[in-house]
């Protein structure tokens, strides 16, 4: 495998911030020929700005579980580990092209994402949503979920040998429950 | 401030069915930037109109002597216009936005246009409004009518109105009416309606629904029978016809847990009347399956198109009776090479019984080889065979190019390219040969900043008809300090044919001055032509020009985040890639640069010379290698632009489509240019055509202030090339095309 200076650079210098964004910062200057390569030869559509769905902000946001944070943590660490996190990453996601570049051209492919330790939980925003879940339900609760996430990048380098590379981490969640 | 906007992927949990999201992983400090651009809900009201745009005048004096037969100008004497370009734009709430678009022109050069007089060259109106019961953006003027490669594309005079309907089958749809002619000129023609195309077309888009997407559409185009021009000289009419075409497009990803798919398929009927025939029914089709591997730099592509005889919608540019197969596969190495093989095989005249089967085989491979040295290989080999044996040919080409930097910023380019063509009918080869060697050598002199690019092309072509050999030395300098900036270029080319010798050699040089926003331009470029044998000719030509352009802006007070234009930034980007030339304009801070290749997701600029220079993959629809590149001036752009370097093995016809690529990602991103030069066809001999200017092909925007060119320029190397470039002035005119960005290479 071949050895990766700029990941062990970047990562010196954020070492205190996150491994994952000095990952993403290095991606910009690999992200080069294949972002984008989806052929088409229809149109597409340029959205227009609309306003949002109406909403109702609760005055009183109450608690998302834990347990539903941290399921949704793994599994974007098993995403992430598996190559399908674009499934995972919001439609409006800045700049996810480049993330999925640094996946296939900087990140060494045995690299894992290890979740450590989940710290603070914390809700952002919360509205009453017009949209059920599912048909017949009820309005249901989205809330947006603030996460600080402990987490180790750990693959093998030639040189270096094994490489671990900790950082913390903020996930930014929207989760959608029945009301 | 929310990044999101809705949310797709279940996720169980134990109480409660939970959606959830994973709407920004940490890295707020580095995407909050980005991030703004994307939020389409925060932007407040803003009543102010405003208002940018410039006036231009140009004046050009030209003398032949000598032989006008061989001399470059058709016209002489003094050559005058003036032009005159704004744009309105008034945002009159987060959701609402009105623009408009004008450039005139008073025009008495020969060079500028076929009208004299005042001309109105482009008029455009745009209402957008995102509140209302069904979003909708209208369109009057200079449109871009738009459906499919192979049913509508092409810009019109006319209207168009999009709605956007909520819709829970997907994503989003669209539902678009276009209507509109392909009169050249505002100018009232009594001809026009006899000479004009007619275009009405409904398309429905539905975007990503479980099945995928979908887009139908039909169009119907027609065009009165007439006698002709007045004042003709010929008798020649204009046939009438009315036709109709109707396709359904449809596009699917499907991800698995190895490999990503597109899918990608359209289907098109034909009816109508097509190059004098009626009732003519046929059909076109197109299947593209492209994929990429999971956690490997793998991409591949599998493509069938055919197109049968009748199938020929006037606004459409899809070749009649047609067949193409490519398989294609790259892969790109972590040291940064990336290494590109296709297969090709073409039936022209398939539907016809007159079909010639090509089968071609081609590899690229570009990247660093080391620190500082680039390398760009391409061969090709093809087997043509008509099915009538009328024709049995092979052909093979290859080339290798280097390019190297070193002691700051200097850089040294050379290549080497040779084609190799065997006609078995026939019984003969043809062969030539090239080699070039060239260097930009940046200086500093006490505060004067330029650089000195020297270079040798060397030709060397043998078939049926001689030999032909030309050398060209070339000579390029240039020089600036603060306000003032100097060019002076120099090529010499000996042509030696079989029976015959043609000397010709030119130099331009040209100097200009910015005061304050204004720019003055002084530029005065002669040629001479000698050719010996076999009748004496002798011929020179110059040419003094002086230009003005005085820019005007009234910013809104609350017109903060937007561009010269008052659009959106983003809303003139080129379609898949989102690049949007206009922001890093003339005059953009060097600073900006970094941002903006994270902005559009672009390798980082390298230095080279006065240029910064990124390896980008700007336009999708082509594999050659493409540049991002801003010429520098001090701490600021003074140039930007794209290059696009064909592979040497790219036939005409490859270029040719290339070039129409390009075309059509520019109009959909600019619209109606303002100026579009067309002149001969893509042949064989496109380096003769184009240095002999018999061939041209140049379209012209206005960009707030700025002017955006796109074609392929004349070099002093003779190399082809595609540039897009967008500058304050060009110091060539359309028509002698000598506006390429010579001394990067």
């Amino acid at each position: 495998m071949r050895p990766q200076p700029q990941l062990t650079k970047i990562n010196a210098k954020a070492a205190s911030k996150v491994a994952l964004a000095a990952l993403l910062a290095a991606g910009a200057i690999f992200s080069t020929t294949h972002a984008s390569a989806q052929l088409r030869d229809f149109r597409s559509i340029n959205p227009i700005a609309t306003p949002a769905v109406p909403a109702l902000r609760l005055s009183s946001p109450r608690a998302v579980p834990r347990e539903v944070v941290e399921k949704a943590v793994r599994d974007i660490a098993d995403a992430w580990n598996s190559g399908r996190l674009e499934g995972y990453l919001d439609r409006d996601f800045a700049n996810g092209l480049r993330l999925e570049d640094v996946f296939r051209f900087t990140l060494p492919r045995d690299a894992k994402l290890v979740v450590l330790s989940i710290r603070s939980v914390s809700v952002l925003d919360q509205q009453l949503s017009r949209e059920p879940v599912t048909p017949h339900q009820a309005p249901s609760v989205v809330s947006l979920v603030n996460a600080v996430v402990e987490t180790q990048i750990e693959f093998l380098d030639g040189r270096a040998g094994f490489v671990r590379l900790p950082g913390s981490n903020e996930f930014t969640l929207r989760i959608t429950e029945a009301f | 401030m929310p990044l999101v906007h809705d949310a797709q992927r279940l996720f169980p949990a134990s109480r409660w069915p939970v959606t959830i999201k994973l709407c920004a992983i940490c890295a707020i400090c580095i995407y909050a930037a980005v991030a703004n651009a994307q939020a389409i809900d925060a932007a407040p009201a803003d009543e102010d109109w405003q208002l940018s745009g410039s006036v231009n005048a140009r004046w050009d004096h030209y003398a032949v002597s000598g032989d006008a037969d061989i001399a470059p100008y058709a016209s002489t004497g003094s050559q005058y216009y003036s032009d005159f370009a704004a744009t309105f734009a008034r945002r009159i709430s987060a959701y609402e936005k009105m623009s408009a678009q004008i450039t005139a022109a008073i025009n008495e050069s020969a060079y500028r246009g076929n009208e004299r007089g005042g001309v109105v060259q482009q008029l455009k109106a745009l209402w957008e409004k995102g509140d209302a019961a069904i979003p909708f953006r209208a369109e009057a003027g200079d449109i871009f009518a738009y459906q499919s490669l192979r049913t509508l594309q092409r810009g019109l005079r006319g209207g168009q109105i999009e709605w956007q309907p909520e819709t829970t089958l997907g994503k989003r749809q669209s539902v678009l009416l276009a209507a509109g002619t392909s009169a050249t000129s505002y100018r009232h023609n009594s001809n026009a309606e006899t000479s004009n195309d007619r275009f009405a077309s409904v398309g429905w888009l539905l975007e990503e629904t479980p099945m995928g997407t979908f887009n139908l559409s039909n169009t119907w185009a027609s065009r009165r029978a007439g006698a002709g021009a007045s004042g003709s000289t010929t008798n020649s009419s204009y046939p009438g016809y009315s036709q109709s075409v109707t396709s359904l497009g449809y596009l699917q990803t499907i991800n698995q847990s190895w490999q990503r798919l597109f899918i990608q398929g359209e289907r098109a009927l034909f009816r109508g009347a097509a190059d004098g025939q009626a009732g003519v029914h046929d059909q076109a089709s197109m299947v593209t399956v492209e994929g990429r591997v999971i956690n490997l730099p793998l991409n591949y592509l599998a493509r069938w198109e055919r197109i049968g005889q009748g199938y020929r919608p006037s606004g459409a540019a899809a070749p009649a009776d047609a067949e193409q197969t490519t398989l294609q596969a790259s892969w790109r190495f972590l040291t940064g090479q990336n290494i590109v093989v296709r297969a090709l095989q073409s039936r022209d005249g398939w539907d016809s019984g007159r079909e010639t089967k090509a089968r071609t085989a081609q590899a690229t491979l570009n990247g660093p080889v080391i620190d500082k040295l680039f390398i760009n290989t391409d061969m090709a080999i093809q087997q043509r065979r008509a099915l009538d044996d009328s024709l049995r040919d092979r052909l093979a080409n290859g080339r290798v190019e280097v390019s190297y930097s070193f002691l700051g910023g200097n850089n040294i380019r050379s290549g080497f390219s040779g084609r190799r063509a065997e006609s078995e009918v026939a019984n003969t080869v043809a062969y030539s040969r090239d080699w070039f060697i060239q260097a930009g050598l940046p200086f500093d002199w006490s505060g004067i900043r330029g650089t000195f690019s020297p270079g040798i092309t060397w030709r060397n072509q043998v078939d049926t008809t001689g030999t032909q050999k030309s050398f060209s030395p070339t000579l390029l300098f240039t020089a600036s300090r603060d306000n003032h900036s100097f060019t002076f270029s120099r090529a010499t080319t000996t042509l030696k044919l079989s029976d015959a010798i043609v000397d010709a050699s030119g130099k331009q040089t040209a100097f200009s001055y910015t005061y304050g926003a204004r720019s003055f331009r002084i530029t005065a470029d002669g040629e001479a032509i000698s050719r010996v044998s076999p009748v004496d000719q002798h011929a020179q030509a110059r040419r003094i020009g002086f230009s003005i352009s005085i820019p005007f802006d009234r910013a809104s007070a609350r017109a903060i985040g937007r561009n010269a234009s008052g659009l959106d930034a983003g809303a003139a980007s080129i379609a898949g890639s989102g690049f949007d030339i206009a922001a890093m304009g003339p005059n953009t801070p060097l600073a900006n640069l970094e941002g903006l290749a994270a902005q559009f997701r672009i390798a980082a600029f390298a230095s080279q010379g006065d240029y910064r220079v990124s390896e980008a993959q700007i336009f999708n629809q082509i594999t050659s290698r493409q540049r991002v590149v801003a010429k520098i001036n001090g701490e600021r752009v003074t140039i930007a632009a794209i290059v696009v370097d064909p592979n040497s093995g790219d036939t005409s016809a490859e270029l040719q489509r290339q070039y129409e690529r390009i075309q059509e990602s520019m109009l959909r991103a600019y619209g109606s240019p303002t100026i579009n030069s067309t002149q001969g066809n893509f042949s064989q001999q496109l380096t003769n055509d184009l240095n002999a200017g018999t061939f041209r092909r140049v379209m012209e925007w206005r960009v707030g202030n700025n002017v955006l060119r796109f074609g392929i320029p004349r070099r002093l190397d003779g190399q082809i090339r595609f540039e897009i470039q967008l500058a304050a002035q060009f110091n060539s005119s359309v028509e002698a095309n000598r506006w390429s960005l010579e001394d990067f290479r």
